[in-house]
């Protein structure tokens, strides 16, 4: 029954794939969130699971997979020796009856709605600041004890000074999370799905459609180990491999993870990070050491408060 | 049996005495004309010599008509039996050309004790082509003007002809030649006649070739011409000659021509006034005519010049032209404000001119740039500064090239700043200027999304001081890349080992 459920979801997802091809060059307007702190120091492997909401944009399919709602408030850079502030803000809502799955137990409830905000700025090449918005509005529902179907709408604004450079644009997320044994769960989302960019002095534009299939293997005390593959069209693939280790029972885990990009500029991308949580409070941090001559270092932190 | 004596007796009469005859006597060309011109220049006797020997004797000779012996061409001569021709190149004995006229050849054989009796056949030698006289008419031929004589006649009077003489009239002024007439003649003196339709071709003086051929190969060629006028007299207005004038003309002048000779001309100022006389100066079938300009007419504005003209057929034709004067500056042209100070050398400056031809914009006392005026009234150009305090100024042409008063002077301040200028909106044409600090053998620029894909590379290999880099906007595909954010990483390596990173985040919106 799980492996069809599993075949059928992966079927339907993999059927509405099909404007990958629709961007004829790399680049363009990206509608795609910053991954969750948690996410980042495990090599960007965020489509598979995170704790707290800050990974629903990643995967909407995730809001009814983490065992509670909550606010994650987090803040970073995107490039080392540029101003490019980045900050975000989510917000998990279950609703219904907590799933009791044995031998898991409560697995969480069985809807769940999210909503949240990506502020961003980038300092332009002579000062100007070009300043983005990103919201995204999402629901997951359970559709079976072992597997949950999500979908998100996103919408993306632009402002900034610098005249004719504005931008709007729209597109939609769906995913999907089947756990397939009581230790390897396996996930799949597909971005910007009937997406539009609207230029404030050009013609319209198609964001990049992306895809992102990942998995997660429940490891010897209590570690987790993720994997992922993201494919944005027209650009080369790029593969994430990361693990949790919690520290006993002190709320502290640590974080490791490695992504690499192939393509004509391939190369390989360290991350490092840790969790701590205490009671209701959960602080994540992750730093993700590219080279000098791409992003850089970068240093990423969150806070989150899980509601009852 | 027959005794061996016998046999040689009754053999003896034909070997010893033989038998000849000529048969088949003839004139390959009964006319032929020895002009060198390779044209039945020989007239050639053929015949045939039938004889039981293996040799005869032979004996061909020319006679005029009067008997006297002209040319001998064989005598004595041996021959073998069969076809015989003799060419006679039209010399007598002396080697002199010989008149035209009736000759004959006369010729016989000798074999053993058989002659064959003399035979005759004639020849003339003619050294006259027919002759010929043409008529053509109308001339000058105006089809347009006439309906009886909507077609040329060209009538030729050809005298003395003899049959098969041919008739050949041609017009040559392309080529090859287009032939309007051909024919063979009738004996005697005839008129030929024959027609050309000129309805649908353009004015002008077509060449005739009329050629008259005869049968010795001798032509009579006489080149003719003949002009075809469906058209008024060819007008221009060369003065003045420019339309937009900035001064006073003291004239307006031009040239009227027809082949057919121009009749009359009238010209005036404006549409609305009369045509006046002009005084003209012939030369050839071309009329050089001039008018004073009226004082009361030196004034600013637009003038319609017309000049009308007939030809003495009765075509018409009206030429004009606009001219309009303007002896006002126009307005010194204004320059946009432009920043006190500036950190890169290329400076684009802009401002208006409305209703100006062309801008001159100075830099530092110098024009550095000839620009149009666009239709809008405004004018946009790049200037290089120098580093230091620079000086911008403008000034303006209109039409009739009236200099504007120069604009007021912005002043600029380049600061020379060691570093890479990249424009933020970056589009297909946008340029990315540097300026090094110490020479560099290479400048690699990465172009990346912001979450770390790379898009292309572009380097620049032994940049100068001050230089520039372009980006196309396409991916390492060729592909163009979307609108969107870039991440631009400059890499500079300095000759001396030295290397600096720079990055610059840009927005691609086109």
């Amino acid at each position: 029954m799980r492996l069809f459920a599993a075949s059928v979801i992966l079927i339907m997802l993999a059927a509405v794939a099909g404007p990958a091809g629709a961007h004829e060059g790399m680049g363009g307007i990206g509608l795609e969130a910053r991954p969750s702190v948690e996410a980042l120091g495990m090599g960007e492997t965020g489509v598979v699971e995170t704790r707290n909401c800050g990974g629903f944009p990643a995967n909407p399919a995730m809001l009814t997979w983490s065992p509670a709602g909550g606010v994650t408030f987090g803040h970073g850079s995107l490039v080392e020796g540029v101003s490019t502030p980045a900050t975000s803000f989510c917000i998990a809502i279950p609703l219904g009856t907590p799933v009791d799955v044995p031998p898991l137990g409560d697995v969480g409830r069985p809807f769940c709605l999210g909503f949240s905000i990506d502020h961003s700025t980038v300092e332009l090449s002579q000062g100007t600041e070009w300043g983005w918005n990103l919201i995204s509005l999402g629901a997951s529902y359970r559709v079976a004890p072992y597997a949950s179907a999500g979908l998100a709408g996103k919408y993306l604004f632009s402002a900034s000074d610098l005249e004719g450079s504005d931008v709007k644009a729209f597109g939609i997320d769906l995913g999907a999370i089947v756990e397939m044994t009581p230790v390897l769960r396996l996930a799949l989302s597909l971005r910007n799905l009937f997406g539009k960019a609207t230029w404030e002095d050009g013609e319209d534009e198609t964001p990049p459609f992306a895809l992102a299939v990942g998995a997660g293997l429940s490891l010897p005390y209590s570690a987790l180990g993720h994997a992922a593959y993201t494919y944005s069209a027209g650009a080369p693939g790029e593969l994430g491999l990361g693990l949790d280790v919690p520290m006993s029972d002190t709320g502290l885990s640590l974080r490791g993870g490695y992504i690499r990009h192939s393509g004509e500029y391939s190369r390989s991308v360290f991350t490092a990070g840790f969790g701590y949580a205490y009671k209701a409070v959960s602080l994540d941090y992750a730093v993700k050491l590219d080279e000098e001559l791409v992003l850089g270092t970068t240093h990423h932190v969150s806070i989150g408060l899980m509601l009852p | 049996m027959l005794k061996p004596a016998l046999f040689i007796w009754i053999l003896m009469p034909a070997v010893a005495f033989g038998a000849v005859d000529l048969s088949g006597i003839r004139v390959e060309n009964p006319a032929f004309s020895p002009n060198g011109d390779g044209i039945l220049d020989e007239s050639i006797l053929r015949f045939t010599i039938e004889s039981d020997l293996d040799w005869v004797q032979l004996w061909v000779w020319v006679e005029d008509d009067e008997g006297q012996m002209v040319r001998s061409l064989a005598e004595d001569e041996a021959a073998e039996p069969g076809p015989v021709s003799k060419a006679w190149d039209g010399l007598d004995e002396a080697a002199e050309p010989a008149p035209e006229g009736f000759y004959t050849f006369n010729l016989y054989a000798r074999a053993g004790e058989d002659t064959t009796p003399s035979s005759s056949v004639g020849t003339v030698l003619d050294l006259t082509a027919p002759l010929f006289s043409v008529l053509i008419q109308p001339n000058p031929y105006t089809p347009d003007l006439s309906t009886t004589d909507s077609l040329l006649s060209i009538q030729v009077f050809v005298e003395a002809s003899q049959p098969d003489d041919r008739l050949s009239v041609c017009l040559t002024q392309d080529v090859p030649p287009e032939t309007l007439f051909t024919t063979r003649l009738d004996q005697g003196d005839t008129t030929y006649e024959c027609f050309w339709d000129g309805r649908e071709d353009e004015d002008g003086t077509y060449p005739l070739l009329v050629s008259v051929y005869d049968k010795a190969g001798n032509i009579n060629e006489t080149a003719y011409a003949f002009d075809l006028d469906t058209q008024g007299p060819s007008l221009a207005i060369t003065e003045p000659e420019y339309t937009y004038l900035n001064t006073f003309p003291d004239r307006a002048a031009g040239y009227a021509r027809d082949l057919a000779g121009v009749d009359s001309l009238g010209f005036r100022f404006l549409a609305d006034s009369e045509f006046g006389p002009v005084t003209v100066e012939a030369a050839g079938d071309t009329l050089h005519w001039q008018v004073a300009w009226p004082g009361d007419l030196r004034t600013d504005g637009t003038f319609n010049l017309e000049i009308f003209s007939s030809d003495v057929p009765g075509h018409t034709a009206v030429s004009g032209k606009e001219v309009i004067i303007d002896t006002q500056a126009p307005e010194a042209p204004e320059i946009d404000p432009l920043p006190g100070q500036v950190f890169r050398p290329r400076l684009t400056v802009t401002g208006t001119c409305p209703g100006r031809d062309s801008l001159f914009l100075s830099l530092n006392g110098e024009v550095t740039k000839r620009l149009a005026c666009s239709a809008a009234g405004s004018f946009g150009a790049d200037v290089t500064l120098v580093e230091g305090t620079n000086t911008l100024q403008a000034s303006a042409k209109d039409k009739a090239g009236n200099q504007s008063p120069p604009s007021e002077t912005v002043t600029v301040t380049y600061t020379k700043t060691v570093g890479i200028n990249v424009p933020e909106r970056f589009g297909t044409e946008s340029v990315i200027d540097f300026t090094l600090s110490k020479d560099a053998d290479l400048i690699d620029l990465r172009i990346f999304t912001l979450d770390g894909s790379h898009i292309a590379t572009v380097s620049k290999r032994s940049p100068d001081l001050v230089d520039e880099m372009t980006w196309d906007l396409t991916d390492s595909d060729g592909e163009e890349v979307g609108n969107g954010l870039y991440l631009l990483v400059f890499e500079v390596v300095y000759s001396d080992g030295e290397s600096k990173v720079e990055k610059k985040v840009v927005v691609v919106a086109r």
